[in-house]
């Protein structure tokens, strides 16, 4: 396999760079695809989670900040959780980088990791900035923690934790099918892209090369 | 006086933006920061924006701060009970913590949304460029403006495509979560399609030299951008002053 020079200053190539609008855009009409086919979960991370894998963590990091800004024209509370999309995006970069999602073990580690990652920062944020409220409907399973007599970050990071595990497992599973239907002569020219290749290209082009 | 605020630079109005986040952040107690709700709303009735304003606060800031107040008075622990009724307790210092946070989220929610109500996203971009911003970035943040609406017409259109086919999209969840990848696969692909000419086209026209472009709609600061930045920033300034240090 030919050596590829990738870090955060050789990742925002013009390829990856016009993937950021796509990841964006990718997140928001998940999102409403979601809603329209009235699904219990919210598919609103598929585009960031998607550009982290193929493109790397911090051109991940940069679609994922975008996304919530574009959101917090709207809403902005919504700006400040931009810190769990980079922390979720540089997850599954890295997570990638290692070649964990080529497995199912690694993806299932994978899927536990970045889980972690992102209800643990999701809590940061909601509990300093906003005394653990979110402003969505899991604030109930919140307030049913502290009436238990829970702590506050326990319960903030327990309700994520609940509510997250599926979502974010789903969102990366939905990722991870799509790249899979991606065309590997796309791939190949994308930093991180080599391991989601077929295994029989690979090594054709091990083999020429 | 409709079309002068959202004509104006979108700096004079980002100084103000800026300027009532760094005070209400700093100044003690919680009226100023209430008030600044007040504020914008007679800046949105101003802009001619008042009803959209009202209703996206009401959508997202109010809710938040409501549920703030239920779960930091009522659930969270806190000392100095004033009162209690079944498993609530409403104590002061919840109450006090609650009117803090909810105040500040209030004057720089209030703000934004404003700010993002009166300022087209182009503006902002043209006015990036004229401060030298990385050209990159803004392209990215433009296109992004331009793509999602886009790509949601494009998801429609292989919605309707993909039912009259066939794809259930109506029954029970299992049914309508196995049509999730046929409606949304043709669309990330066609997008990535289309992400490889553009690369060529952007190529094509000298998107990676260095030298500064021209801009196809020019904004330019007039005279009342300059005289209105300086009035806000000395404002401002009085405001912090008179806020944080009497």
């Amino acid at each position: 396999m030919r050596k590829r020079k990738i870090g955060i200053r050789y990742d925002f190539n013009l390829l990856a760079l016009l993937l950021i609008p796509i990841g964006v855009s990718l997140s928001v009409v998940g999102y409403q695809l979601s809603t329209v086919l009235k699904l219990p979960i919210f598919i609103d991370l598929i585009g960031t989670v998607m550009v982290s894998m193929i493109a790397g963590p911090w051109v991940g990091a940069a679609t994922g900040i975008l996304g919530n800004l574009v959101n917090g024209m709207l809403n902005p509370i919504s700006i400040p959780f931009a810190f769990v999309s980079l922390c979720t995006a540089l997850a599954t970069g890295y997570l990638s980088r290692w070649k964990m999602y080529t497995n199912i073990v690694g993806i299932v580690i994978a899927g536990l990791l970045v889980d972690v990652v992102s209800a643990t920062s999701s809590a940061v944020v909601s509990v300093l900035l906003f005394g653990g409220v979110t402003g969505t409907g899991t604030d109930f399973i919140t307030a049913a923690f502290l009436a238990t007599g829970q702590q506050i970050w326990t319960s903030v990071i327990s309700t994520n934790l609940i509510s997250g595990t599926i979502n974010t497992i789903i969102n990366m599973v939905l990722a991870l099918l799509i790249i899979h239907n991606i065309p590997p002569r796309f791939l190949v020219k994308l930093n991180y892209g080599w391991n989601y290749i077929p295994k029989k290209l690979r090594r054709l082009e091990e083999s020429l090369s | 006086m409709t079309h002068f605020i959202p004509r104006l630079y979108p700096t004079t109005k980002a100084w103000l933006v800026l300027g009532i986040i760094l005070c209400s952040i700093f100044i003690p107690g919680y009226w100023f920061q209430y008030s600044i709700f007040l504020v914008a709303l007679v800046l949105a009735m101003l802009s001619g924006v008042a009803k959209r304003y009202t209703s996206l606060f009401l959508k997202s800031i109010f809710i938040i701060s409501l549920f703030i107040f239920i779960i930091q008075t009522f659930l969270v622990y806190h000392d100095h009970i004033i009162g209690s009724w079944y498993i609530f307790k409403v104590s002061s210092t919840g109450l006090q913590a609650s009117l803090t946070m909810t105040s500040k989220i209030v004057a720089i929610g209030a703000i934004l949304i404003w700010f993002f109500q009166v300022t087209q996203v182009k503006d902002i971009a043209a006015a990036m460029q004229n401060a030298g911003w990385n050209k990159k970035l803004i392209f990215v943040m433009l296109s992004t403006m331009q793509l999602i609406p886009q790509m949601t017409s494009m998801m429609n259109t292989i919605a309707d495509a993909q039912r009259s086919r066939g794809v259930e999209t109506e029954g029970n969840l299992i049914t309508r979560m196995k049509s999730f990848v046929p409606m949304l696969g043709p669309v990330v692909l066609t997008s990535i399609e289309q992400n490889e000419e553009r690369v060529l086209t952007l190529e094509s026209r000298a998107f990676s030299n260095r030298q500064r472009p021209t801009l196809m709609v020019p904004v330019n600061k007039t005279k009342a951008d300059y005289l209105l930045s300086w009035i806000i920033i000395i404002i401002m300034l009085g405001i912090f002053y008179w806020g944080v240090f009497k």
